[in-house]
């Protein structure tokens, strides 16, 4: 049994909670899914969901309750949009007091694609042969999304914008932690990034 | 073209947004400052006009879109998504708002109509557009002229909250009884409920079978303390506005940030009770009995 929770102080949360119970149907993997706003409520988890949202406003509220130090434990982290910033290493354009976990090495570029008016809607390229199908040929939202600009050396990129090519989903394994993050929004289409965390995050598991 | 090719400005797209505002509060501003403190509390988006609702109502006189030098200086004082209004069917202030790249406008009440007849054809802007509504007639005519998200109305700039909570339970009622009406109890059937509300009976029908909006649904009008934004929450709604709510407080950066943790913490009475320790006045308010029935801005652009 995974115990899976999705971060719910702001955002597309009833999204992901959605995208996440397909996916526990679907692997037939046995997953336990519960809301998260409170530090106390992170214990236990084995995987926890950071949705879409806006990131200056999610960082402030987990450090107002210091929900950062613990979520940086737990072992399996994917985030979609707001939610990779918030996992990024490195954020261009964040404020001086905007904390993040830092634990997913590449550097992003919050807000890069535009305003509004430059969201967009695209099927995503594989990454190569041998890359899983994250999407399919659903046409995926990027809602004012952030730019991956650079990608650390443990950080495997699985799609890329059709056009620029450039990275934007992408994961990272080490000892016993998996992490998977978006710039674009594939929960408002598919369940299928959240049956790919479901999976890895179980062999993550197994193999610690 | 590719059938990949990238495409801007898609329904999903635009209500995509509202999507990701959703669990969030939306501050009223009127200058790149007063953004940034809206930003500081963790509000996830701003509202840029000229005068927030409770001088408008002071003041009198036709409210009109912001300068555009300020929509401008607004932008480039934060990175949430800046929104702002204009008048209601007055497309050509819309052109302009979107032509200055604001992220949402809102095609408001709050400001003075420039059509009774016709709300703006809102499918043919790349922006996003909210509206206000009282019930479920509203919300589904705007919905049809391509709104991608709604608000209720309540009753801008007097710290009061009754509207709010009446034209939640507003839409709620329809919702409720749309829902009956499907299931062929109701007193009218779905198509009757749809011609008396003026709208296509396959919005109605969707509404039924959901039992909620087709789009995000936040509330508005009167919102003054972190209890009221908490009390719309448990109702239901998406997130909120708050107009002059903050700054016309006391101390705007300290219930910003209240409302902002009553408003992530809906559920939690304790949180609630600790952010709201003295925080000094809220905005001067208004009982809705002392309002001559012109003063009203809800009953505008039904």
């Amino acid at each position: 049994m995974l115990e899976i929770g999705v971060l719910a102080l702001q955002g597309d949360v009833a999204e992901h909670l959605e995208a996440a119970r397909q996916a526990g149907a679907k692997t037939r993997i046995s997953i336990r899914l519960r809301t998260v706003r409170t530090a106390d409520e992170l214990a236990g988890l084995h995987g926890l969901l950071l949705p879409g949202g806006e990131s200056t406003t999610l960082s402030l509220l987990l450090q107002k309750n210091a929900m950062i130090e613990p979520m940086r434990k737990i072992s399996g982290l994917l985030g979609t949009c707001a939610g990779l910033i918030l996992m990024a290493k490195e954020v261009e354009g964040k404020s001086a007091e905007q904390e993040c976990l830092g634990v997913l090495d590449v550097r992003v570029d919050r807000n890069a694609y535009g305003s509004q008016v430059d969201s967009f809607e695209s099927a995503l390229e594989k990454a190569g042969e041998g890359a899983p199908d994250l999407t399919g040929k659903l046409r995926i939202p990027f809602i004012r999304a952030p730019k991956i600009v650079r990608v650390g050396e443990g950080v495997h990129v699985l799609a890329r914008h059709p056009n620029t090519g450039e990275p934007v989903i992408v994961q990272q394994k080490q000892a016993g932690k998996f992490y998977l993050g978006a710039a674009c929004h594939p929960e408002m289409r598919t369940s299928r990034m959240h049956e790919y965390f479901l999976t890895h995050l179980q062999a993550a598991l197994e193999t610690k | 073209m590719q059938p990949n090719a990238p495409i801007h400005g898609t329904f999903s797209v635009k209500s995509g947004l509202a999507q990701m505002l959703k669990g969030g509060v939306i501050m009223d501003v009127t200058t790149p400052e007063q953004a940034k403190i809206a930003q500081e509390a963790g509000a996830v988006a701003v509202m840029a006009l000229e005068r927030v609702p409770a001088d408008i109502r002071r003041e009198g006189g036709v409210a009109r879109m912001a300068d555009p030098l300020k929509v401008k200086e607004i932008k480039q004082a934060v990175t949430v998504p800046v929104m702002a209004k204009c008048r209601i069917g007055h497309f050509v202030e819309a052109q302009v708002l979107q032509s200055l790249q604001v992220d949402f406008i809102d095609e408001s009440e709050v400001l003075t109509p420039a059509d009774e007849e016709k709300h703006i054809d809102k499918w043919n802007f790349k922006v996003p557009f909210v509206c206000g509504c009282r019930d479920l007639g509203e919300a589904c005519r705007r919905i049809s002229e391509g709104a991608a998200m709604i608000r209720t109305k309540g009753e801008a700039g007097t710290g009061n909250i009754v509207e709010a909570m009446r034209h939640i339970r507003g839409v709620q009622r329809g919702i409720g009884e749309a829902r009956e009406a499907a299931k062929n109890k109701g007193k009218k059937d779905l198509a009757a409920m749809a011609k008396e509300m003026r709208v296509d009976v396959v919005i109605l029908e969707k509404i039924a079978e959901s039992g909620k909006l087709p789009v995000v649904n936040f509330a508005a009008g009167g919102i003054a303390t972190p209890s009221d934004a908490a009390m719309c929450m448990q109702m239901g709604c998406d997130g909120v506005f708050v107009g002059s709510g903050i700054f016309k407080s006391a101390d705007p950066l300290q219930r910003a940030k209240a409302i902002v943790q009553a408003t992530a913490h809906y559920n939690d009475p304790d949180a609630i009770a600790r952010v709201s320790e003295g925080l000094g006045d809220a905005m001067p308010s208004i009982d809705m009995r002392s309002l001559t029935p012109e003063s009203r801005m809800a009953t505008r652009g039904i």
